[in-house]
């Protein structure tokens, strides 16, 4: 019965060995072999940095919150994804960091005709893929051939079309839908091996930003899978995994390797197109680590322990990462305000589920439809108290659809909200609704309540929610918070259509206003409210449509500037999207970083290729 | 019966500690609206993440200590020398039913001036008073495990009293039940639980339904307990006299097993409740219990999981944690001593 | 002996079965299906999801679906992960070695503890040693274990002399494996306290009341009467017999080796099994749920089972109660 000594020590070094041996596997990390990469010589038309010249060599090591899905740029959808693919492709033009106009990149310059229709590119001569294969006008050819390529019935040789009578496209990607102009598809004509001509079908202003911003594949590395209807699986998370130099761009950067959940390693394209005014190739970072992490808050934190590179603190924790600007040897600089904006809104969509019950009900959409009803809840949010509170004064209340960091787009003389309850009480009074105690009723007598949802990872957000909550309250108005996931959310406005009101936000958006298409036009994918309509519903609605259109036409751009100061007002007016507050905008980075230029509207990475650091590990 | 029991429970010293924390958490939470200066929600934006205040006597009375905000971007308040707010005792803050009988709007502590706040635990995220919050929390926290427990216990009662005492068929049955019952990892179980049931519910009505998942989840521990014992009372010469006597089953078990299995029940009930309440805690803290806006000592636990909370220094937002673990300890501490007492031998695990 | 394993294994199974079947239904019980979430998403192609539906019998009953799922599940496969666009299996495969280590750890840390401990509680009995230990074994079986684990990230933050989460460093795959090591065990070190701490407390009150039982008895009297030293008579005698009954408690540890972390994984951001079930429920990630439940079931039980062979084999009694 009695347990010897022998055995419980045998079983204990048994424990430990096993767990010493567990130890050690987690050593082992087998590392994909790279074949060679061919160096093509310096591009006659390369690039030269106007930046002092530096030493190779430095890592850079960051955070990124979310994880990759794929790295084909016709398929991605994530925000981890676009960043990634952004490292490594490249596109004919870029844009200007200090007054954010189109400038060259790899287009060395352009021609636009006299009627606004034909624009000429001229690219860079001498340029490499990664691999070290010509760069020509034919791949950025086959580029655009992905986008509008369709299926052919395979006896006639005749594209084949839908119920509705479009196309039926190949390969169904944001860009084919994105970069059709009113439904119709430019013309791309290889003139000669460095020239590339478009041919819009109508005027259409922001071409040069949206189409010269096109990622550009390359030709000779996925030429086979584009004819034999494979592109869609092509740089696949496996890709990534296991062959990551098939992943061939045009950027400063290529795959080196990546470990799902884990990290993303990129390595300097030994063929970047520029060089330094020593005639060295950039970029002079060697490598970059890119941890995945849970979320910002993780990605501050690493950030403040000194750990990582660069990064974008979070409002809320500005304080605390400030503190250790001495000790960690980092900087923290105020950009300004961001391009991000907080935003809630009802859900208009008049449809009906599948059981034939309606998606909102009736009573309710009849407040929601109402803009006097918006209104008042717009007048009711203490957008100050929000900022005061919840982002420790490091953020700007958002009054319309634009925030002030466009300063040229930008309409102040739009109807603002301030935290006016008196006024809520008067619209409300106004549409009928009585108080019966603390508490509000409509006109039929239905007491006036509806539930709001949010993304519950986003921790400001849930405090704005909640702060709203107690606003609509004291309005004599229950809010039922919901707390959940952001794809539940997605699935919920885009999908299902199962909610009544929503918070959420919007990041980033290039800098023309028609970047905003698919969120202020009625028939846009994002136009939250109620998307996809196959005409207008209301007569805002319209306006907005027409506005849009025309801002879309027309090249002038005091005329552009016009009708976009037109529909900022009337979102004002008719607050489809009640905007709360925009976060200022807060970058850190480490000082061992030389050439760092940082400007409001490219960051502090803008200049990537040149900034370089000693070399010490 | 009762009676001797809590005389010998009050009469050790580590019983009597662990019962007079239990009564006082109680009456705060019964009584929270009077203890209380502000409501649960009342948010207060120009004083968020305010440490708690300081006190000072002055023109005659106590006074809660004015500040004012010197860094926003860091809630960083100073107090002003000399300025302060006078405490009022059982003045008016606001309106209430008081145990549920009639309106009052009589507080313990209140603030007759309202451009002032006093806050005994400091305030969170949104302002609001964490004392309060404290308070209210109390009551789900608290009332969770009294709930649970009943529930528990009569299940765990009526299945393991009646496979101990009538055994064969029902006994195999319903062991093989609870054998299968507490094979599942209790948080798994509570996680999958809730993402199964929480659509089917309003949000308002998560208390029951976390009550449901908890008791579901703990009354098989408890019944296999309660068979053992009632399996040894039936033993007993008096038991067996009875039954040979003719009584009626359900008259031996009311008249002879059921007194006996009361105290040890009781026993079992006392070490069972801290289940519950760090069961409610975990489950409010990963955000799938009590939800904003309400109160519960998890939820406001979550709050404090946020990075700045950690750096900035809020440390009052980690006093309903140890809140819980008062809670807990008190009931582990009552159960040992009401265990020495009814039974030393006794196995309750 | 070996049949009364065998007899074990063999409730074993209709265990397993009921317990996946019942976490199953509750799966099923959640708003629509399985692949709800993924159809929003447009980087899944649909080829994937229409494969997907027809290998788990997605548009059938649920007790079709089950079956179809137990089916794939001896094959191996576990199904997809939205969330993670992995296949489950090695996602799993990853987690549960995280968390394998985390409960190792701790339960070295924790036993490795509370032995002696306990050993010495019992031999200075109501010394003050003996009081502040009980004194604090109570308040280390009290504290609410996330509580614990926010306390040190606290504690973390503001010594900075542990990492605030996660297994390893940025610079992990950078490191010599020796640096490696180092660098896990150093995360390592939060967790585990935030998990031991429970533990040590529960065990050393188990260890202690043991061995006072068992100084207590017959054949301690002899040695001590044969003229053995104290020190022999304590640890080579006594200590033997009075670990026994900790035995079945070993059984106990190694059940919750991969369900127990759950709530230290998720404050301190381990990626662990648990972290990963807690993730995939937010985001409704069903398949990666059902296998992270049906893991943590299979330990627990096997660790049941462990525990009452353990005790069986070194208490006759047991055995052949079981036969009757």
């Amino acid at each position: 019965m009695a347990f010897s000594n022998f055995r419980s020590i045998a079983t204990l070094r048994a424990l430990f060995s096993v767990g010493f041996s567990v130890l050690l596997a987690t050593g082992c990390d087998p590392v994909v072999e790279h074949p060679q990469a061919v160096v093509a010589a310096i591009p006659a038309d390369a690039k030269v940095a106007a930046f002092a010249v530096g030493v190779h060599g430095a890592t850079v090591v960051e955070t990124i919150p979310g994880d990759l899905a794929t790295l084909n740029p016709l398929v991605n959808e994530s925000a981890a994804g676009s960043a990634a693919i952004g490292r490594i492709l490249d596109s004919l033009i870029t844009l200007d960091p200090e007054t954010g106009a189109v400038i060259p990149n790899l287009a060395k310059s352009w021609d636009i005709s006299a009627d606004n229709l034909q624009y000429t590119f001229h690219l860079r001569r001498g340029v490499h893929w990664s691999d070290g294969q010509p760069f020509t006008a034919e791949d950025v050819v086959f580029t655009w051939g992905t986008f509008f390529a369709k299926e052919r019935d395979p006896v006639t040789g005749e594209p084949l079309r839908t119920e509705n009578g479009t196309f039926q496209y190949r390969y169904n990607s944001r860009s084919t839908f994105g970069q059709m102009i009113n439904g119709q598809e430019p013309l791309v004509e290889l003139l000669d091996d460095y020239t590339v001509r478009f041919t819009t079908p109508e005027v259409y202003a922001p071409f040069l930003l949206f189409g010269g911003g096109v990622e550009l594949l390359p030709k000779h590395i996925l030429q086979g899978a584009f004819e034999d209807g494979t592109l869609m699986d092509q740089w696949s998370v496996d890709t990534a995994i296991q062959e990551p130099w098939k992943i061939v761009g045009l950027n400063m950067f290529v795959l080196e390797s990546y470990r799902p959940g884990e990290r993303i390693v990129f390595k300097r394209n030994p063929n970047y197109w520029k060089i330094d005014s020593a005639g060295q190739r950039l970029p002079y970072v060697e490598r970059i680590i890119t941890k995945i992490v849970q979320d910002v808050n993780s990605s501050n934190v690493a950030f403040a322990q000194g750990l990582t590179d660069f990064e974008s603190i979070a409002p809320d924790n500005v304080a605390w990462v400030k503190r250790g600007e001495a000790r960690f040897d980092y900087t923290i600089l105020d950009m300004g305000p961001s391009s991000t904006t907080n935003f809630i809104w009802f859900n208009l969509n008049p449809g009906q589920r599948a059981d034939d019950q309606p998606y909102v009900a009736p009573h309710k959409f009849a407040w929601f439809n109402d803009k006097r009803f918006r209104q008042a809840i717009s007048y009711g949010i203490n957008r100050e108290g929000i900022i005061r509170g919840v982002y420790f004064n490091r953020a700007d209340i958002l009054h319309g659809y634009v925030s002030p960091k466009r300063k040229f787009w930008y309409n102040d003389q739009i109807r603002k909200y301030g935290f006016l309850p008196d006024r809520s009480r008067a619209l409300f009074a106004e549409l009928g609704f009585e108080y019966r105690g603390k508490d509000l009723y409509d006109a039929e007598g239905n007491r006036v309540a509806f539930a709001l949802m949010t993304n519950s990872n986003n921790g400001l957000r849930v405090e704005m929610a909640t702060v709203f909550k107690e606003n609509m309250a004291a309005l004599g108005i229950e809010v039922e918070l919901q707390f959940l996931d952001f794809n539940t959310i997605i699935n919920k406005t885009s999908d299902s259509f199962d909610y009544e009101a929503c918070m959420l936000g919007l990041g980033g958006g290039a800098p023309d206003p028609y970047a905003g298409k698919d969120i202020l036009m009625s028939g846009g994918r994002l136009h939250f409210t109620n998307p996809q309509q196959a005409a207008p519903s209301t007569q805002w609605e319209a306006r907005i449509d027409e506005l849009m259109r025309s801002i879309g036409r027309h090249t002038d751009v005091e005329k552009r500037k016009a009708d976009f100061f037109e529909v900022q007002a009337i979102m004002a007016e008719e607050q489809p999207m009640i905007f709360l507050v925009s976060a200022k905008d807060y970058v850190g980075y480490r000082n061992r970083w030389e050439n760092i230029q940082p400007t409001a509207l490219g960051g502090v990475t803008w200049n990537l290729e040149s900034l370089w650091a000693e070399v010490d590990e | 019966m009762f009676w001797g029991m809590i005389k010998q429970v009050l009469r050790r010293p580590l019983g009597l500690a662990a019962a007079s924390v239990l009564v006082l958490l109680y009456l705060s939470a019964i009584l929270a609206d009077f203890l209380s200066p502000y409501p649960t929600n009342l948010q207060d934006l120009e004083r968020t993440y305010h440490p708690p205040t300081g006190f000072f006597f002055a023109d005659g009375g106590l006074q809660v200590q004015a500040y004012e905000l010197v860094d926003p971007s860091e809630a960083r308040y100073e107090a002003i020398e000399g300025q302060g707010y006078p405490v009022e005792f059982f003045g008016r803050g606001f309106e209430y039913q008081l145990l549920g009988l009639f309106k009052t709007d009589r507080h313990l502590l209140t603030l007759p001036d309202l451009a002032g706040r006093m806050y005994l635990l400091g305030s969170d995220s949104t302002g609001r008073d964490v004392f309060s919050r404290l308070l209210f929390g109390a009551r789900v926290s608290l009332f969770i495990g009294l709930l649970g427990i009943t529930i528990t216990t009569s299940l765990g009662f009526l299945v393991g009293g009646f496979s101990g005492y009538f055994g064969g068929r029902f006994d195999f049955c319903a062991m093989r039940l609870v054998e299968f019952m507490m094979a599942m990892p209790g948080l798994y179980l509570l996680l999958a639980l809730r993402s199964a049931l929480a659509p089917h519910f309003a949000s308002d009505q998560m208390f029951f339904v976390i009550v449901i998942i908890l008791s579901l989840i703990g009354w098989a521990g408890t019944a296999r307990v309660l068979r053992g014992m009632t399996l040894s009372i039936r033993q007993h010469q008096y038991v067996m006299a009875a039954e040979s006597m003719g009584q009626s089953s359900f008259v031996i078990l009311r008249r002879h097993v059921l007194p006996n299995l009361v105290s040890y029940l009781l026993v079992a009930a006392t070490l069972s409740i801290p289940g519950y309440v760090l069961g409610e805690a975990a489950l409010s803290f990963l955000g799938l219990g009590i939800q904003e806006p309400s109160a519960s000592w998890g939820l406001m636990l979550s709050q404090a999981q946020d990075v700045k909370v950690f750096y900035l220094n809020f440390w009052w937002l980690l006093t309903p944690g140890a809140a819980i673990f008062l809670t807990v300890i008190a009931y582990n501490v009552l159960g040992d001593v009401l265990r020495d007492i009814v039974d030393p031998t006794m196995k309750t695990r | 002996m070996i049949a009364f394993i065998i007899r074990r294994l063999l409730t074993l199974i209709p265990l397993l079965f009921g317990i996946t079947m019942l976490v199953f239904i509750l799966m099923s019980l959640a708003p629509g299906d399985f692949l709800t979430p993924v159809r929003a998403q447009r980087d899944v192609p649909a080829e994937l999801i229409a494969a997907i539906e027809v290998e788990f019998g997605l548009d059938q009953p649920w007790y079709v679906q089950y079956v179809k799922w137990l089916g794939n599940v001896f094959e191996g496969n576990l199904g997809h992960s939205w969330a993670y666009k992995l296949p489950v299996s090695d996602l799993i495969g990853q987690r549960i070695f995280a968390t394998f280590l985390l409960s190792l750890c701790a339960f070295v840390f924790s036993w490795a503890i509370a032995i002696p401990l306990g050993v010495l509680a019992a031999i200075y009995k109501d010394s003050i040693f003996d009081r502040i230990s009980a004194g604090l074994a109570y308040a280390a079986l009290s504290i609410p274990e996330f509580f614990l684990a926010l306390l040190l990230v606290f504690f973390a933050a503001q010594t900075g002399w542990f990492p605030m989460g996660g297994a390893t460093s940025i610079e992990y795959e950078y490191m010599s494996w020796f640096e490696q090591m180092l660098d896990r065990a150093h995360h390592l070190i939060l967790p585990t306290v935030a998990l031991g701490i429970g533990s040590i407390a529960s065990i050393m009150r188990i260890m202690r009341a043991n061995f006072l039982d068992t100084i207590r008895a017959g054949f301690v009297t002899t040695a001590r009467a044969k003229g053995q030293r104290e020190f022999i008579v304590m640890f080579k005698h006594a200590l033997r017999n009075a670990i026994n009954p900790l035995v079945s408690a070993f059984g106990f540890a190694f059940s919750g080796l991969l369900s127990g972390a759950l709530m230290v994984e998720i404050v301190l951001q381990y990626p662990g099994l648990g972290q990963l079930m807690y993730q995939s429920i937010l985001r409704e990630d069903q398949f990666v749920v059902l296998a992270a439940v049906m893991m943590g079931c299979t330990m627990l039980v096997l660790g049941n089972l462990l525990a009452d062979i353990l005790l069986a084999w070194s208490d006759p009694r047991i055995r052949l109660e079981a036969k009757q």
